[in-house]
């Protein structure tokens, strides 16, 4: 390339980044991270601007509240129901157990509802519908299997709360006001706990009710509330994020009419599922170290709800009444705190959604002091003054990490995000009362909430460590979601899109990096090589496309849409096969089976199986003559040549043979080359990873070739070969290892 | 969720009401327990008594009606479900079902459970259940048993209380 041509290069890069840099900072505008010190607008503005309507914080906040009565009143009314049903305290106390592990994976099924289509409205309404009926269906039970019963559908059904209402909200609202909007939600939920001792001290000292007359005007009153629900409709997702974030793409350049690719793949084939889901929430840094900070948070909250009862009652000597009347008290103070958090919290997510998390970590290392101070306190009233300041603190850690948790991931994913949250809070929760309930026997209750301290500051400082992930992630959605609009407005346009498109890849086993911003195209029918030396990463790209291994940053796409977290069996389908380095076969398996097994993954049509097998006998004869052998007692050569019929089973659209030739005769290696040219002149694109350069570049147009996890070079074979500086650290690494032009594998 | 799975949390759901006869929707306050008070801190022996209101003490007289009968009083344990004697309570008592005469009151007192057709009773023994300095609470539940030895309907009357132990 010419000076001038490179410079001209150069230029168009520099531009592409400008325009990507401008677009995402945009985003980030339209998300609410202004970066600037302003005070958001006043929420009653941002609704009006936007036509909104405050139903469903209203619709879910009152959901919200009902959703606390019947655990509150199971909890308080426990021994009544003991004493009436004649079941024992522990009977009692494994079947809320049992209630509080399906409440804990409930949210996962939810979630699963939701993946494929915007219904969370519906979930919720016909949920708290259905919990509404349970708990009437509470003061009918007259036996232990009964209460077992209701107690799970309660757990069930209540558990769309944690799946569906904060991402709901999410939607519901745009950014400008969001941190409000969970704040109010949080304090509806508040309110909740305020008024159902309330309720339950009026409706049995008042009214005279027993805990069945309690659970059944607990119940109709919930059912009004659901009913009251009804108008709740899901907005889609995204409609506040992706969607604005894409409309930024589109107003830079004016929307494409026409119609996708017609031999692209459609979103259907490429939306993820469940797991899929859940695994890519994994792989983001913000997600994976809340939910530790979570399941921190729960090792201190669950238990210490728990045992602050046994506390009031044994160190201060507090009845059912007043304890109940304590409890309303912490909630009243957390509605005060939350309505006071809402504003400077927005301002604080506006120009830095990090910050939010580390003022989240910073109170909750503060609430564990003042637990910890209250529960020593020698004075009634410098207890109560400590706890409620302590609960307003903590009551504040829900809309905090929740906006900054949610904002992170794209808006179909939030149901899951939220179900994994769940998860950790409980596990946390069994985790911290094992731990509380061990240190409760030996220094007694005191001790027992003041060693809250330790899963306090700790849940405190990683939580604290999050806050410098959330920028960086919340870049990444960004650009994912910039690059797809950007990817689907050329498709619209009629720009021919490469079959394959890896782009900025960064991949690592635990802790060690080893794929550094790889970016690695495929064209349709294209025969490619890549190499490199021993380490560099060529196999593990292989893995990348192929689905086995997932990438931590970066984005593969196929056939225009993105694939990165789809799961390696649905790639196969999509018609993306590999085949691996070594020996690629089942060695306890005969040929035929081997070749079996590979038609299975197409298909149970055994006549359609059985063509392709003899396509494969056809082409490798000495497979035909070996048929009934076992696979391990095969040559290397026969073996390889058993392998590489799973392309001629399958006749995928992109080939990934991994080390091909490793070990072989040159003849052998003759034959599977010849027969990798053959797969590819009839159609499939195959990039080839090969140890010896000479064959790979005299078999192909295209190389690439990597280095320490980078792509050192992306073009034409006939230039690689002119770059000694490249291929030199090759030779002079196979003639040191003296086996001539060799290059190993990762 | 599928089909099969909603029908039957449906039909578990639908059981949990079955046999809704009898059911208590309204606190019955024929019995109040006068001593100990709610909370109230007591040495051993303590004495516990209370009053009765439409319903007459008679004892087991072998006649089952509503609203005669005596009483059963349970030490820190859930009593026997409606309908049930105090007998129930030991059935799956490998050790008692062996023994012709068992259960007897001493089986029972020494599980926490009495009966009387008085409206005190004295108890001696309450045994300490707690560990390191947790305070030694502890709970009494009195139900009505009709002429037959059976409980009568869901009412059950509880007092907490805590006891003061001299130091060993």
């Amino acid at each position: 390339m010419t000076v001038q041509g490179e410079d001209a290069t150069q230029d168009a890069i520099t531009k592409v980044e400008q325009t990507r840099d401008e677009l995402r900072q945009e985003a980030r505008e339209q998300l609410g991270v202004t970066g600037r010190d302003d005070a958001p607008p006043p929420l009653r503005e941002v609704l009006s601007h936007d036509r909104l309507s405050v139903y469903p914080l209203f619709a879910l906040g009152l959901l919200s509240i009902v959703d606390t009565f019947q655990a509150y009143a199971f909890g308080v009314l426990a021994p009544e129901i003991s004493g009436a049903l004649g079941i024992s305290k522990g009977t009692i106390a494994a079947a809320i157990a049992i209630k509080t592990l399906a409440h804990a994976l409930g949210p996962l099924p939810i979630a699963a509802l939701t993946q494929q289509r915007a219904r969370r409205a519906l979930l919720i309404v016909l949920t708290g519908i259905l919990w509404s009926l349970v708990a009437i269906s509470t003061g009918f039970v007259t036996a232990v299997a009964g209460l077992v019963a209701v107690l799970i559908f309660d757990g069930l059904t209540t558990a769309s709360t944690a799946a569906l209402h904060t991402p709901l909200l999410l939607d519901s609202y745009p950014p400008e006001g969001r941190v409000r909007a969970l704040s109010y939600y949080q304090g509806a939920n508040s309110l909740g706990n305020v008024l159902a001792p309330l309720l339950v001290a009026g409706l049995t000292a008042t009214v005279g009710l027993t805990w069945r007359g309690v659970f059944v005007a607990m119940g109709a009153m919930s059912l009004l509330a659901a009913l009251s629900t009804m108008r709740l409709r899901d907005p889609g997702f995204g409609r506040w994020d992706t969607d604005r974030i894409r409309a930024t793409v589109r107003e830079r350049e004016p929307a494409q009419q026409g119609s996708l690719a017609a031999d692209g793949l459609s979103q259907r084939d490429v939306t993820l599922g469940f797991f899929e889901i859940v695994r890519r929430l994994l792989l983001i840094p913000t997600i994976r170290r809340l939910l530790v900070g979570f399941g921190i948070f729960g090792v201190l909250l669950v238990p210490y709800q728990t045992f602050l009862a046994f506390f009031l009652s044994e160190r201060w000597n507090l009845g059912p009444g007043p304890r109940g009347l304590f409890v309303a008290f912490l909630a009243a103070v957390s509605v005060v705190s939350l309505a006071a958090f809402g504003r400077r919290g927005e301002a604080m997510f506006r120009k830095s959604p990090g910050r939010v998390v580390e003022l989240a970590a910073t109170l909750l290392a503060l609430a564990v002091v003042l637990i910890c101070l209250g529960a020593l306190s020698p004075f009634f009233w410098l207890m109560v003054l400590l706890l409620g300041l302590a609960s307003g603190l903590l009551a504040i850690l829900s809309p905090a990490l929740n906006v900054a948790l949610l904002s992170v991931i794209p808006a179909s994913m939030r149901p899951h995000a939220a179900a994994l949250i769940g998860i950790f809070l409980g596990a946390g929760g069994v985790a911290g009362a094992i731990f509380l309930g061990g240190i409760d026997r030996r220094y007694g209750i005191v001790g027992t909430i003041a060693s809250l301290l330790g899963p306090g500051v700790i849940g405190a400082l990683v939580i604290r460590t999050t806050g410098a992930l959330v920028s960086a992630d919340l870049d990444r959605m960004i650009n994912e979601t910039l690059e797809d609009e950007e990817i689907r407005q050329l498709s619209l346009a009629g720009t021919r899109l490469p079959m394959l498109r890896v782009s900025n890849v960064d991949f690592s086993y635990g802790q060690v990096q080893v794929l550094f911003g790889v970016d690695f195209t495929v064209e349709d029918g294209e025969m490619v090589a890549l190499l490199g030396t021993n380490g560099a990463g060529k196999s593990t790209l292989l893995k990348v496309i192929s689905g086995i291994g997932l990438p931590s940053a970066g984005s593969v796409r196929y056939r225009g849409q993105e694939i990165t977290y789809l799961d390696a069996e649905r790639r196969l389908r999509l018609g993306i096969t590999q085949i691996p380095g070594g020996r690629a076969v089942f060695g306890p398996m005969s040929v035929v089976e081997n070749l079996r097994v590979f038609g299975h993954t197409i298909g149970r049509d055994r006549k359609a199986i059985d063509a392709a097998i003899e396509r494969s006998f056809d082409a490798f004869p000495r497979l035909a003559e070996r048929r009934n052998q076992k696979a391990s007692t095969l040559s290397g050569g026969e073996q390889q040549m058993l392998g590489l019929s799973k392309a001629l089973i399958l006749r995928p659209r992109l080939l990934l043979v991994d080390e091909l030739s490793l070990g072989l005769a040159p003849v052998i290696v003759g034959q599977l080359l010849d027969m990798a040219r053959q797969i590819n002149a009839d159609g499939t694109a195959v990039v080839l990873v090969e140890q010896s350069v000479n064959i790979a570049l005299g078999l192909v147009d295209h190389a690439y070739f990597m280095e320490k996890g980078e792509i050192r070079f992306d073009g034409p074979s006939g230039e690689l070969l002119e770059r000694g500086d490249l291929l030199r650290a090759v030779f002079l690494e196979g003639v040191g290892d003296g086996v001539g032009n060799k290059v190993g594998n990762v | 969720m599928s089909r099969r799975a909603a029908a039957l949390l449906l039909a578990a759901l639908s059981l949990a009401g079955c046999g809704v006869r009898g059911l208590s929707f309204v606190e019955d306050d024929r019995v109040s327990i006068l001593e100990p008070g709610d909370r109230d801190n007591v040495e051993l022996p303590m004495t516990v008594r209370w009053s009765v209101e439409d319903f007459r003490v008679t004892g087991p007289t072998g006649t089952a009606t509503s609203d005669a009968g005596y009483f059963a009083v349970f030490v820190d344990r859930a009593p026997q479900r409606p309908g049930r004697t105090v007998e129930s309570l030991a059935r799956g008592d490998a050790a008692c079902e062996v023994d012709p005469a068992c259960p007897d009151e001493a089986y029972f007192a020494s599980r926490g459970v009495y009966t009387t057709a008085e409206t005190e009773i004295t108890i001696d023994f309450i045994p300490d259940l707690t560990e390191g300095d947790n305070r030694d609470f502890h709970e009494i539940t009195i139900v009505l048993l009709n002429g037959e030895g059976e409980r009568i309907g869901e009412s059950a009357f509880r007092v907490e209380f805590e006891v003061a132990r001299e130091a060993e």
